[in-house]
């Protein structure tokens, strides 16, 4: 699990108890995703949603026509609620501590790999099978292209790093090296 | 013509008279103030004997007890001529000693800074080799890993990977 703020974590708890009876986990996770990606995308945004001058209800409706409406009314009450409580700060982290704890709840964990090429699918597959046997859950893999790590695979899964890259052996061989006394 | 050698008698008696009263009055009231003077005359230049005497006397003490006095004076010169020399001496050996001991401090001092400086010249050294041998080695993996070794590499780690998920092992860093 991701360190959260305690806030966020409480609110994302309240909404997961709510939704989880209906079933309907994963769709509240990919609407709630929504909302924090459109806070994420306009830097204006949250300063419009923290403006203490502005309704609730207007900033919902602002929030709703971006969206363009495909949210459920039980997401809607909640990111009311979140505006008329005043901590719109907090819906982007409310969305990621929701998801995580939908993906807990499923049995999914969702890794990003990082690599200096793009992977084969072989190594894909070898890599989300080690990675399940090694976390004992399902995973869900993401993948990012870094050429700045030359060679090798970087793994973030929750708060660790499997680090595999030449880049980082390089700096750790550095290390090495510096620190071997002279005389 | 009268004679030359004719006496008269008579002022022959009054001349030998008038001598003889000549005398008398002398002898009368001349004589002993005269030889009184005299006498004190005498007892004067005795005495001035005497005080010459004791004068070159106590002039000859008086060398004497300077003789002494110089003497003893060129002694207590001396004494402090010699003193002054050993102190002179002692100090001479005293600032050599300390110039000797400074000395020493500083070339102790400066051996402490060029092994200090060689020590840091030396790090220095073993950091820039390092970052030279290690950018090379990254420039030249930057030019040769290609895509095919690089999945090589990527298979060895899942090799690895593996082999620790099945003893248990934490392959996971923070």
């Amino acid at each position: 699990m991701i360190n959260q703020d305690p806030v966020s974590a409480r609110y994302a708890e309240a909404l997961f108890g709510l939704i989880k009876p209906s079933g309907r986990l994963a769709e509240a996770a990919q609407e709630l995703a929504r909302v924090g990606a459109l806070i994420r995308a306009h830097a204006d945004l949250p300063q419009f949603l923290c403006n203490p001058g502005v309704e609730a209800e207007d900033k919902l409706g602002v929030l709703e026509r971006l969206l363009g409406g495909g949210w459920s009314g039980d997401v809607r009450a909640f990111v009311r609620l979140v505006l008329s409580m005043g901590r719109p700060e907090y819906l982007v982290e409310m969305a990621d501590a929701f998801q995580a704890l939908v993906d807990e709840d499923a049995g999914l964990l969702r890794v990003t790999v990082r690599s200096a090429h793009p992977l084969s699918a072989a190594a894909r597959e070898r890599l989300t099978r080690q990675l399940e046997r090694l976390e004992r859950r399902r995973i869900e893999m993401a993948e990012a292209t870094d050429p700045e790590l030359i060679g090798g695979i970087q793994v973030e899964l929750d708060h660790r790093v499997l680090d595999g890259s030449v880049k980082t052996k390089l700096a750790e061989l550095r290390q090495r090296l510096k620190s071997v006394r002279v005389h | 013509m009268p004679s030359i050698l004719q006496l008269d008698l008579q002022q022959i008696l009054s001349q030998a008279l008038s001598f003889l009263l000549l005398v008398w009055v002398l002898r009368r009231f001349a004589w002993r103030p005269l030889l009184g003077m005299l006498d004190a005359r005498r007892a004067q230049i005795a005495r001035d004997l005497d005080a010459a005497s004791r004068q070159r006397q106590e002039m000859e003490q008086l060398k004497q007890l300077l003789g002494r006095r110089l003497e003893a004076i060129d002694e207590e010169a001396r004494r402090k001529i010699q003193e002054a020399i050993r102190e002179g001496r002692r100090i001479a050996a005293e600032i050599q000693e300390e110039a000797r001991a400074q000395a020493q401090g500083i070339l102790s001092k400066s051996k402490e800074t060029i092994e200090l400086e060689v020590a840091k010249a030396k790090v220095t050294l073993r950091d820039e080799l390092t970052d030279m041998t290690v950018g090379a080695v990254e420039r030249l993996l930057r030019g040769k890993l290609d895509a095919k070794t690089d999945q090589q590499l990527v298979a060895s780690i899942l090799d690895e990977l593996g082999s620790s998920t099945q003893t248990g092992s934490d392959p996971v860093g923070s």
